[in-house]
This record gives C-alpha cells, structure tokens and sequence, in this order.
C-alpha cells in the first residue's frame, strides 16, 4: 500500500512538472497577451509527432527532443507574427476562434500525415530499466522527465523572479502600452514569448510522447488538463501554474490508485472548489508572476 | 505658428526659429474609432522651452500627447522632433528619438519593485545605465529609501517621483511629455513636483506640460495653449494668459 502511494506521488510530481511545462506557456502567454491560446495544445502534440518524426527517422530520442521543440518554436513563431498578430486590440474572442481553429486544422494535418493509430516515441536505451527506492521501483525514464522538466521550471522561474528579461515580462502582463512607451519593441517581445512557450509544449510533448502515446487527440487532451491547472493557479499567474500543475498531477496519480475511471470527476471538483473559494484562482489575477 | 490667434502685440516668448524647435505639431488630426478627438492642432516647442496645454476636462490634452507617442496616432498632419517626422512611428521609437513620456496616473509597475521599475526603463538604452540609475537615486532620495517596496504601495507622490526617474532613464530624454503631474497629490508634494519640473529644465529637458491645474502649469510655463474641445483656441506667453482674467475664466474656468 504505502509502495504504491510512494510510487503514485513520484509518478503525480513527475506528471505535474511535465504538465506544469504546458500550463506555463499558457499562462504567460494569456498574461503578458491577453490572447487564451487554444492552439497550445496542438503545438505540444507538434511536438511529440515531430520527436518521433526525428525519433524514428535519426534513430535518436536526444535529437528528437532538441530538434523538435526548435522546430515548433519556428511554427509557433509563424502562428504568432501571422495570424494573432493582426488581432491585438480587439475583442478577445477573436484570439480563442483563431486558436481554436488552428487547433483543428493541426489535428487534421496530423491525422493526415501520420495517421489515427496511436504511437510512441522510442525512448532511449540510457534510460530503460528502473531504479528501487526502498521498496519502491520507478522507470529511469519517468524519474529523468522528473528532474528535467524541474530543472526547466525552477531556471524559468528564477528567470522571471531576478533577470531584465523576466522584470519586462512582469512589467508587460501589468501594463503593455507603457512598457511600448518606455523603448521596448512590444511586438517582439510577443513573438519572443509566444515561442518561448511553444518550445516549453514541445518539450513536454517529447517528454510525454516517450512515456504516454502519442495520437492525434492528445493535444485536446492536454489543453483541458492545461486550462484546468492555468485557472486553479490564477489566470497569467507564473507561480500558480507550477502549483496547480504539481497539484493536478498528484489528483491524477491518487485517483488512477483508487478509481482511475473517476479521475477528470476529481480535477474538475478540485477546480470548483478552488473556484468557489477563491474566484481568481490560488495566486489570483492581480499577480503576475 | 508663431502667430498669435487671439493676444495681439509684442510677445517676448515667441518661440524661436525653426531650427530651434523641439517638437512641432502641424496640423494634426485624431480619432478614437470613429469619434473625433483633435481637429487641426498645431504647437510647437522650442529648444529649452517649457510649454504648458491646458483647457477642461476632454478637451484632448491627453489625446495631444498620446498622438505625439505614436500611442494614438494622428490620423493626418505632421509631427515632428528636432525637424525629422515622427509621425507614424511606434512608441517605442518615438521614446528612442528622445521623447519620454510620463502618463497620467503615473502608471508605475506596482507589481514591480522601485529598483525594477527602474532597471526595466534602463534596460531600453543602448549604453551601460547602472551609474545613471545611481545619479537617479541620489535626485530622488524617498526613491533610494525605498528600492525594494512594490512601487504599488507606494503613496501617489513617491509614485510620481518614480515615473519621473523612469523617464529619465533608458534613452537620452530632451523633450518630456508630462500628463497631469499635480493629479491627486497634496499641495506640498504638487511644489516638490514643480521644482523638479524646473530643474529639469535648468538642466535643459524641454517639457510639454499638460495640467488640468491651469496656475501650476502657467506659473512654470514660457508659453501656453489652450485646448478647447479639441482645437487651439488661444496661445499666448504663460504670463499673460495668467494675467488674461477674462481668458482664464472663459476658458479655464478660473474665477
């Protein structure tokens, strides 16, 4: 019993981190842009069918996960410059039509190119076989998307919280026009984080693609689980994502130990309760990091 | 432009020539969507002038200054700094053209710390600014006292202090667009404000001051005008709109 709670808490922190990758984008993007990013979720699935592209193709799980966030990075750079770009100030909802609809076409592409069926990125022989804690035996995989994507979150948070380029983030989800106003190339500062984080959702994409299947509803289902942990932790709230995510994917894990049929029930009971107590989410939206 | 729409005779604040003007404003028009704002303002502003726009409530003082920012652009006319066009240009490059702006309600950070707000602005120059941050501390002692508050919790004049030292740091700043300084701040703290103005402008910042609190602007000011629901209606030295009861009164509201 306790072997599985141990394992199902090391398993839910994994998840957590993996899906905070995914929330963190999201949440900067709708902070510092104002635009809800349907299309996040896609981009992430981009990542994993372009991990196993270069996966198969190069036979190498550590190009497939430096090539192909860079190259989702290149799309979500012509998503941003081409179509969100043209929106900025006006209503809101054209944002979440235009990202909604890219999230379908990119499902479609995928469909197309690679097929329903569901695959997996070959993950890499350095990382087979599994380690014991105790009484507790974990994959060496799971364990290494553990402390990598902590490593990738803990060096952006630090990032946000000391360097200039996390202060002008700061500054640009409080108030855009004046950092404009202030000398600062606003535009690219947009392109620059909405890349930044499509790199993030390719990156988890990979991660997860080598360890969850990849199929072409993936990004749908990542984008809920996503929104989820964005609105628990505080629209545009940094801080929150991370918290939320860890918090989500620790529900995930315990309710796939006591009723895996009812896991979604938990996530969306936990996000309405965090709701009806605190209507701005966990670190609210008045604070931006 | 140098002529005098309703204050005839001698004027010893005519500005000067062309080639000395700061920033001239010929003929602009504005838009909010599809209501009009500015109908055919001209100003200019010469080299080391402080010049003062007043006129009520929505007359488009504020438009005036956004339109010069690039914020809300001008939809026809000319705007020019140091005699090169600045019209169409985005904020951001008017602030590298040595344009600084300090908005109404100041607009500081407040999720950011002084020192941030600070370094963000900073950040924007070409050149290294750690020492010019440091001269911005020794001017603004409340601000040194105060580096690690949130700027948001901060009263309304340390805040304007703080959005002053903002516009000063980052690209070099010879012409300051000012927006209601005075605003919601106590009548000491509106004299600390002012003799910052002035040395400023001893130091030989130019400044477009747009107040609602018409005697503070023309006790500072050479020149004034006066905006009336978007148009000029008067221009004239600061000292004889100030002297000008009837003017002051038709226009301002100032019995």
């Amino acid at each position: 019993m306790i072997e599985s709670l141990l394992r199902a808490t090391l398993l839910g922190l994994q998840l957590g981190m993996t899906l905070a990758l995914v929330a963190a984008g999201l949440t900067l993007i709708f902070g510092m842009m104002d635009v809800i990013n349907f299309a996040h979720g896609a981009l992430y699935m981009f990542g994993a069918y372009f991990g196993l592209l270069v996966g198969e193709s190069l036979g190498s799980f550590w190009l497939a996960l430096l090539l192909a966030p860079l190259i989702v990075g290149l799309i979500g750079a012509a998503i941003e410059i081409l179509s969100l770009r043209p929106l900025y100030g006006r209503n809101p909802l054209y944002h979440i039509l235009l990202t909604f609809g890219i999230a379908i076409m990119v499902q479609g592409i995928v469909v197309q190119i690679w097929g329903s069926q569901s695959r997996r990125i070959p993950a890499p022989d350095l990382l087979t076989g599994s380690v014991s804690f105790g009484p507790v035996t974990y994959p060496v995989y799971w364990l290494f998307v553990l402390v990598l994507s902590t490593v990738l979150i803990g060096t952006i948070w630090i990032a946000i919280e000391r360097s200039d380029l996390g202060i002008l983030m700061r500054a640009s989800a409080h108030d855009t026009e004046m950092v404009d106003a202030l000398g600062v190339d606003v535009k690219k500062v947009f392109t620059g984080v909405f890349v930044f984080g499509s790199v993030l959702a390719a990156v988890a994409g990979v991660l997860l693609g080598a360890s969850r299947s990849v199929h072409p509803g993936m990004g749908f289902g990542v984008i809920i689980e996503a929104f989820v942990i964005v609105v628990i932790g505080g629209l545009g709230s940094f801080k929150g994502a991370i918290y939320a995510a860890l918090l989500i994917g620790l529900v995930i894990a315990y309710g796939a130990l006591i009723a895996p049929a009812l896991t979604d029930l938990f996530i969306f009971t936990l996000m309405a309760a965090v709701l009806i107590v605190k209507p701005s989410g966990l670190f609210g939206a008045t604070e931006a990091a | 432009m140098s002529e005098l729409t309703d204050v005839g005779g001698e004027n010893d604040a005519r500005p000067r020539s062309s080639s000395s003007r700061r920033l001239t404003v010929d003929s602009i028009e504005t838009y909010y969507g599809d209501s009009h704002v500015l109908f055919d303002v001209s100003l200019s502003v010469g080299d080391g002038e402080i010049v003062a726009l007043v006129g009520r409530n929505g007359a488009g003082k504020t438009t005036t200054l956004r339109s010069i920012m690039g914020l809300t652009p001008a939809k026809s006319g000319r705007i020019e700094k140091d005699g090169e066009s600045i019209h169409g240009l985005d904020p951001h490059q008017v602030r590298k053209r040595g344009i600084s702006w300090i908005p109404e309600e100041r607009r500081v950070f407040g999720g950011l710390t002084v020192d941030e707000n600070l370094r963000l602005a900073a950040h924007t120059a070409d050149t290294d600014q750690r020492e010019r941050i440091e001269e911005v501390y020794d001017r603004f002692s409340r601000l040194d006292e105060r580096r690690t508050q949130k700027a948001g919790t901060m009263s309304g004049g340390e805040q304007q202090m703080l959005a002053i030292a903002r516009a000063l740091l980052g690209p070099e700043t010879d012409l300051l667009l000012l927006d209601e300084p005075s605003e919601g701040l106590a009548p000491q703290i509106v004299k600390d404000v002012e003799s910052i103005i002035r040395e400023l402008n001893e130091e030989g910042v130019t400044v477009l001051l747009v107040e609602q609190n018409a005697e503070m602007a023309l006790g500072l000011a050479d020149r004034a005008y006066v905006l009336e629901t978007g148009e000029i209606v008067h221009e004239s030295s600061a000292d004889e709109l100030l002297a000008d009861r009837s003017a002051m009164e038709q226009y301002l509201g100032v019995q």
